[in-house]
């Protein structure tokens, strides 16, 4: 298998988490990034049905106009954090 | 100014409960970071909502899903005006018949014993970090805030399995 990167900033990426990481190769980099990946992946397929509820929740709250506006936010925490746990 | 976003109530509570367990585990000053730093991601993808990613492999809404730290923001990218709904998943409260958060975490410990411990956040926390440098930031606060307590990344990695999905339900404007 052959990759070509043409979008030069994610070569940048790609080669930022080379030298950082210290990896010995792009394949190596692939590898960590991908091992990463799928181990989010297990514990989100494990938790699937879980998930899919918690957005469904969001998704109807916002479509009955529950959102909160950005403006608004930093009262709303404000009063829920001064609320006992 | 009208809002970039517009958060769901349950995503703030989730927001609220991030910042209660880091400002618990670390400090206050953590935990607003913390909780800025997902607030900055999400103004970042109220402009550039091409940045998340679909994952139907999860699930069939409309939504994408973006990385910061160990959560992960949902995202409504086809929805006017502009609404940023972030929320934490804790699966032991959102279905009790569930594996519960405790024992998920100890599958996920024993797991990540066998590639070098808790390096799975760490690697997550570099790659919310590829897009701004805050990482660098991360660093220094460690260095001031847990010289004798556990690391930030310690406390993300426990955290992970309760609120590892941290859902952004955005609406752009």
């Amino acid at each position: 298998m052959q990759i070509e990167i043409r979008d030069a900033s994610l070569e940048a990426r790609i080669q930022k988490q080379l030298e950082a990481t210290g990896c010995g190769s792009i394949e190596e980099v692939l590898l960590r990034l991908l091992e990463t990946q799928e181990e989010q992946d297990r514990w989100l397929s494990e938790n699937r049905e879980a998930i899919r509820a918690k957005i469904r929740r969001g998704l109807d709250q916002l479509d009955r106009g529950e959102g909160i506006p950005e403006e608004r936010l930093k009262a709303y925490l404000a009063e829920l954090k001064a609320k006992p746990e | 100014m009208k809002g970039r976003y517009v958060l769901a109530p349950e995503a703030a509570l989730d927001l609220l409960q991030i910042w209660r367990y880091i400002k618990e585990q670390s400090s206050l000053e953590i935990a607003d970071h913390v909780e800025s730093v997902i607030l900055e991601k999400v103004v970042f993808l109220a402009g550039n909502t091409g940045a998340g990613h679909w994952r139907k492999n999860l699930t069939e809404e409309a939504v994408k899903f973006f990385p910061v730290y160990s959560y992960l923001i949902v995202y409504r990218p086809d929805t006017e005006p502009l609404q940023v709904i972030p929320s934490s998943m804790d699966v032991a409260t959102l279905n009790k018949s569930s594996k519960t958060v405790s024992e998920s975490w100890r599958v996920q410990e024993r797991d990540a014993d066998g590639y070098n411990g808790p390096c799975a956040p760490v690697a997550q926390l570099d790659r919310a970090s590829g897009f701004e440098p805050e990482g660098r930031e991360f660093e220094s606060l460690r260095a001031r805030h847990f010289a004798n307590k556990e690391s930030f990344a310690e406390i993300l990695w426990r955290t992970t399995p309760a609120v590892l999905a941290f859902s952004l339900l955005l609406r752009i404007h």
